[in-house]
């Protein structure tokens, strides 16, 4: 966990200012007023002039209706604050938290009343105090929220896709101008996931599975009336709802109509992903942690791609499921992001290889092992293999061109890509992919020949 | 794609529409008032807006679309260097190229100006509230520099829009910062929050104005009163003072008129004759010279700093009755000693300011003296002058320009025939002749110094130069009138930016005093000239009743030049043409305040003693006068006066009797003739010519020497230090109630803690508290763990005894059993030892650092 939380940039709910009741800015008009007045201190020789006079009733202006504006401010702050304060104290306060799509998070929270013309906002504070960036909270309509709870939509914009313990809530309460911002923590266990994406990746292909032609018969014999040729003697476990009636009425026997059930994997697809790290690359380091979530979303990108095409019931699994295959798209993002690069679980040790229809290997897998698979024919998968360096692609002219004229959130592949120049284990990275593309070529070539 | 546009779109279109186009507009606002005030914007404030729209428009593109600041600013200023290089590689005719530069310089800046504030509002906080204090700083300088008038309600307008629109920038660029525009929904929020933030600064706006109302009226009536009578954007020569009375102005303004009044401000006898003895020779009463010319404002400046400075300005109010104050440099540095001679004047003052010192250039002695009984209502105090004055030096310049006097006329040429006998300047200080011929910059003023060739570069000396000069304002016109005329109301240049005496001398032909002397005076240094601008009050010799005496309204204030003549000095020239108004309409003068007694006795000290029922007073004499002799006391010496008869005075007038109080400065003066015979003879010990006095003295006045207006200077600095007292105060409270809150905020923790350690003494209860709140300040908190498994793994972690205490807490708090007195002794003794071992396992900076997190003390009572 922790080498995730490294990445969040705002490790700062410990920093002095986000413990005290007002923001720099604050502190900074203060400071400016005072030297600018202290610029504009008339000679004395002008003393009793109007123009000492005007300078008094300046300082006077600025400092009075100052004083009217923050006191304003602090007011409608302090008392908003020390109502959700109360709140908490009495244990009113319910914060309820749902996974949402695109990486939301909904999240329920006790109504409360926000500082006039001001912001609440918050932050999610993670093991360690790590927090993540300052959210603001805007209410969304959402009928099926309790009454007296308001509905709040935060995008979590976490760094890696992961899962994170999720330890506490602080709730900021600012004024309009932002120059207090009263802080007010809430005890919250939940994980958040950061859930894989759909990116633009090639269609991944499945091999044809014989079950097709299985079902391709059972439909054309259906045409056939009167055929028994999908009925069984009704047994006890038998959901009743399968019996046929109008047999019974006919025979006087209790016969149900077998489901089409193809055998389980027969006109199913499974999709096995391999987190295997032979090359021992560091984990926890940038590189590897931007590789493993390029990894995942291709993972999730195929399974998905795949899904949406409807043809076969899509399952997938990893290395690290000891469950049964998954086949619920959310299950399947929750299980992805909880995977991460393993050394002790190589593709030899896949069990049931016959059942995998698609197996997609990175390029830290062995590839001494993906030939073994590649070259043996009994095992009709498909193998897609996801160069990790393509997590590094180098940026086009237009990229570059951006990356110096201005500060893009995407100009932080500029920089991944000069740290992944730089790697050490770059070399033998590409050395490996090279490798792998190599052995599936041969065997496309092979494929295509017979 | 579409998509993609109409969001970048937006993403520009929202903060042009929140923060520039308001800048945009006050940029307008204060580009109009800058091209009013200096001419070198050439008044095209519509083009210089629209550059600076462009320089702001430029910005919020660029940053919208995330450019880097450095790196676009740095191009922008490239890009305006070549296309300046490239400017000046065109062949352009130098006056043109000249304007074209200074236009491209203008343009540029205001482009890169908008650039940069646009920028930095957008980027950086600190920006919006530097550049709402900018906008304060420069509305004082507007008011200060400018002689414009405003109302109370424009000056409201003016705060309030600055206020309004200062926080509104602190707003619109936070709400941008924080809400961001990268999805379509947030330009709803935007939108709101923008509208509910403005309702809420329009609501504290006009709360302001409210409380403010008033304080703009008195502003606006302050302002008018330091720069101006009339509204109307004119001048006076003359000021109020605080306590009502006037003076001369410190600040001679070129306007589009002159406000006066007849207010009687005091009356003067000057003993300056003509060579015949009976033929009063009136002279000009000085107050200021103005040596220095700010362009920018277009107005004349007294600076105390010029060299050779011969200005005497004593404070006649601080100087004790009868006695005098004396500078003699002033005439060494008058560097007259030709046809020079002493003379002496009475000022009688009606309004003129306490202490105010007028007197003929050039004074060197100032006398209070006592006021006739009969005139102490009509005049508030008196002094005499003695003055170092040229006998070429005459109020008669152009006012007898119809030569109608003979003698006059005489008088004249003789004047100027010995004025041409001066010497050439090549003897003089290069300093002193640097100051006074310093010549402004500027199209305008080179046009004045080709006039002021043209007129006197063929004229041999600089008497016939200066007559040159004279005779230019006195030409007459196509139309047989003279070409310059009089006037107080001679407006403004249509341009507000243009130059005044341009206007005046090749346009309006009309002006007052103030342009007469400064077209002269531009001429004159334009000639290499040494001259300056004398300002006081103009002397009319309008009664032939009284010789000698002569009376000063208001409206006599007045400016003429004075040029400099080696050896001769500093010589009076007037070339203002005659108001017609003035000549024609005498005033009608009073009675002169003759009848002063003589003065034999005059004793100054400090009261040691009154007795009010025989209204004696007795005085400890430092100094004192006898028949007009000054002696020091040495040492003081007490004498006894009968002030029974005596007029209490103050240089505000005559005050009560019960004025007088031990330990004040008082100067008491004596004309009884009991004391005619006193004699002053030059002795070793002074205090023996005291004993001719009778006891008591009788006295005619007993003068308070500390003036009404220190003392009401005093009282208002206490009183103004007071009412800053009063709110600096209140800010110093406040601020220190936040400082103390913050500390409160932070030790919060550890007070805490030594709370409950010193309850814990004796309560096993507090104990437990406070060892759990020790616990969980550190970061060891009991969550889903039982108390015992809990303390279970705090022993393990820091080899402390706890869970033997939970146990022991446990059976304090749920059985029936009481505690034994083991048990007691180790809860009372738990506690120390349990910080002890902790305190040995955690280092201290850690600890610190635990103990100044506020917020887990919250969440540990928050949880209970």
């Amino acid at each position: 966990m922790n080498k995730y939380l490294a990445e969040i940039s705002n490790q700062s709910s410990t920093s002095f200012w986000k413990k005290v009741p007002f923001s720099w800015y604050l502190l900074l008009f203060l400071l400016a007023t005072g030297i600018v007045f202290w610029l504009l201190k008339p000679p004395a020789a002008e003393a009793g002039s109007s123009v000492v006079f005007l300078y008094r009733f300046v300082q006077k202006f600025v400092w009075i209706t100052a004083a009217i504006v923050l006191a304003f401010s602090f007011l409608s702050v302090l008392i908003t604050w020390l109502l959700f304060f109360n709140k908490k104290n009495s244990g009113n306060i319910k914060a309820q938290l749902d996974g949402g799509d695109d990486n939301r998070i909904k999240m329920h929270l006790q109504s409360s009343m926000k500082p006039v013309g001001g912001f609440i906002k918050l932050r999610f504070v993670f093991a360690n105090q790590h927090a993540s960036q300052i959210l603001l909270l805007e209410p969304i309509p959402d009928p099926k929220s309790e009454k007296g709870f308001t509905t709040y939509l935060l995008k979590t914009a976490l760094p890696n896709i992961t899962e994170y313990d999720l330890e506490k809530l602080v709730f900021y309460f600012s004024d309009f101008l932002q120059f207090f911002r009263f802080p007010l923590s809430l005890d919250k266990k939940h994980l958040i996931v950061q859930t894989p994406e759909k990116k633009d990746w090639q269609n991944p292909q499945i091999r044809p599975q014989k079950t097709q032609s299985e079902t391709e018969k059972v439909y054309s014999n259906r045409k056939s009336a009167g055929d028994l040729l999908h009925f069984k003697q009704y047994e006890s476990n038998d959901d009743i709802r399968r019996i046929v009636w109008p047999l019974y009425a006919k025979t006087g026997e209790l016969v149900v109509r077998q489901p089409e059930i193809h055998s389980q994997y027969a006109s199913d697809a499974l999709i096995y992903a391999s987190f295997y790290n032979k090359l021992s690359i560091e984990e926890g380091t940038h590189l590897s942690l931007k590789m493993l979530d390029f990894y995942k979303n291709i993972v999730y990108t195929s399974f998905k791609k795949l899904k949406d095409d409807d043809e076969f019931a899509i399952y997938l699994t990893t290395d690290q499921n000891s469950k049964v295959p998954i086949p619920s798209e959310n299950e399947v993002k929750d299980h992805i992001a909880n995977c991460e690069w393993q050394r002790t679980r190589s593709l030899k040790q896949i069990g049931k290889k016959d059942n995998i229809s698609l197996l997609i290997v990175s390029s830290l897998d062995d590839p001494d092992e993906i030939a073994e698979l590649a070259q043996n024919e009994s095992i009709g998968m498909e193998i897609l293999f996801v160069p990790l360096s393509e997590a590094f692609s180098k940026p086009s002219k237009k990229a570059w061109i951006s990356w110096i004229f201005t500060h893009q959130k995407n100009n932080q592949y500029v920089w991944d890509l000069l740290r992944w120049r730089s790697n050490p284990m770059r070399q033998q990275i590409l050395e490996n992919e090279s490798r792998i593309q190599h052995i599936l070529s041969l065997r496309k070539s092979s494929l295509l020949a017979s | 794609m579409n998509t993609n546009i109409t969001t970048r779109f937006k993403q520009t279109i929202t903060p042009w529409l929140l923060v520039g186009l308001p800048t945009i507009a006050l940029g307008f606002l204060l580009l109009l008032q800058a091209n009013k005030l200096l001419t070198v914007f050439q008044n095209d404030w519509i083009s210089q807006g629209i550059f600076l729209g462009l320089g702001i428009t430029a910005a919020i593109f660029f940053y919208s679309n995330r450019f880097r600041f450095l790196l676009i600013t740095f191009l922008v200023y490239i890009v305006g260097g070549i296309v300046f290089r490239m400017m000046n590689q065109l062949p352009f005719g130098e006056s043109f190229a000249f304007d074209l530069s200074l236009g491209f310089y203008i343009y540029g800046a205001l482009f890169f100006g908008g650039f940069i504030l646009a920028f930095a509002l957008l980027r950086w906080r600190i920006a919006s509230v530097l550049w709402g204090l900018l906008l304060l700083a420069l509305l004082i300088v507007q008011i200060t520099r400018t002689q414009a008038i405003y109302t109370g309600a424009e000056l409201a307008i003016i705060f309030l829009g600055i206020f309004f629109y200062g926080f509104y920038i602190i707003l619109t660029t936070e709400l941008l910062r924080n809400i961001g525009s990268e999805e379509n929904k947030r330009y709803a929020l935007l939108l709101r929050k923008t509208t509910v933030g403005c309702s809420i600064l329009l609501l504290l706006t006009l709360i302001v104005g409210l409380i403010f109302w008033k304080s703009f009226n008195d502003l606006a009536d302050k302002l008018a009163q330091g720069h101006f009578d009339n509204k109307d954007n004119s001048t006076s020569m003359t000021k109020r003072n605080k306590d009502g009375s006037m003076a001369n102005n410190d600040r001679l303004n070129l306007t589009g008129g002159l406000s006066k009044n007849k207010t009687l401000v005091f009356v003067a006898h000057l003993n300056n004759f003509m060579e015949d003895g009976r033929t009063p020779n009136p002279l000009y009463f000085t107050a200021f010279y103005y040596n220095k010319f700010d362009a920018e404002s277009q107005s004349f400046m007294a600076d105390d700093s010029m060299p050779s400075n011969d200005l005497f300005k004593p404070n006649p109010a601080a100087i004790p009755l009868y006695f005098n104050k004396m500078d003699t440099t002033v005439i060494r540095n008058s560097k007259g000693n030709l046809k020079r001679k002493i003379a002496s004047a009475e000022i009688y003052k009606v309004t003129l300011g306490a202490e105010e010192f007028l007197a003929p250039s050039t004074a060197f002695l100032c006398q209070p003296i006592s006021v006739p009984k009969d005139y102490q209502n009509q005049f508030k105090s008196a002094y005499r002058a003695q003055m170092w004055i040229s006998e070429l030096n005459s109020a008669y310049f152009v006012y007898n320009g119809g030569n109608t006097d003979m003698g006059l006329e005489m008088f004249q040429q003789e004047r100027f025939n010995e004025l041409r006998k001066a010497e050439n300047y090549s003897h003089e200080d290069p300093a002193f002749m640097k100051y006074f011929t310093q010549y402004p910059q500027g199209e305008a003023y080179q046009k004045i110094d080709r006039l002021a060739h043209q007129i006197g570069d063929n004229k041999p000396t600089v008497m016939d130069k200066m007559l040159a000069i004279r005779d230019y304002f006195l030409q007459k016109g196509p139309n047989g009138k003279t070409l310059f005329q009089y006037s107080d109301n001679p407006g403004l240049p249509g341009i507000p930016t243009a130059s005044k005496l341009d206007f005046f001398l090749f346009q309006n032909h009309k002006g007052y005093c103030a342009y007469y002397a400064g077209a002269t005076l531009m001429m004159l240094r334009a000639l290499g000239i040494p001259s300056r601008i004398a300002a006081g009050f103009m002397t009319v010799d309008r009664s032939s009743k009284n010789p000698g005496w002569y009376w000063y309204y208001a409206d006599q204030a007045h400016a003429w030049v004075q040029v400099y003549f080696p050896g001769y000095g500093w010589m009076d020239f007037d070339t203002t043409v005659p108001d017609e108004n003035t000549q024609q309409a005498p005033q009608p003068d009073g009675t002169p305040p003759l009848g002063n007694l003589q003065t034999y006795f005059v004793g100054d000290g400090t009261i040691t003693n009154i007795n009010k029922q025989t209204k004696e007073v007795d005085i400890k004499l430092q100094r004192f006068i006898i028949q007009e002799k000054t002696f020091d006391a040495n040492p003081p010496v007490e004498i006894k006066t009968d002030a029974s008869q005596a007029k209490v005075t103050m240089d505000t007038g005559t005050v009560d009797f019960s004025k007088l109080q031990t330990g004040m400065h008082v100067t008491a003066a004596s004309s009884a003739e009991t004391l005619k015979n006193i004699k002053a003879e030059e002795t070793n010990q002074p205090n023996e010519l005291l004993k001719q006095l009778p006891s008591p003295v009788p006295v005619d006045e007993i003068k308070i020497v500390v003036p009404e207006s220190e003392k009401k200077k005093n009282q208002l600095t206490e009183e103004t230090a007071a009412k800053n007292a009063t709110w600096v105060s209140v800010i110093s409270v406040l601020g220190a109630i936040l400082v103390l809150l913050v500390i409160l905020f932070y030790t919060m923790p550890y007070l805490v803690f030594q709370f409950l350690k010193s309850k814990a003494k004796k309560s096993t209860y507090y104990s437990y508290q406070a060892s759990n709140f020790y616990l969980n300040q550190l970061g060891y908190s009991r969550t889903t763990e039982s108390p015992n498994s809990f303390a279970h793994r705090m022993d393990g972690l820091f080899g402390t005894n706890y869970e033997k205490f939970n146990n022991i807490y446990q059976k304090y708090k749920y059985s029936k059993q009481e505690l034994s007195a083991e048990e007691q002794s180790f809860s009372q003794q738990f506690l120390p030892d349990f910080i002890k071992n902790i305190q040995q396992k955690i280092p201290f900076k850690k600890r610190m650092i635990s103990f100044l997190n506020p917020f887990i003390t919250f969440n540990f009572f928050g949880k209970k």
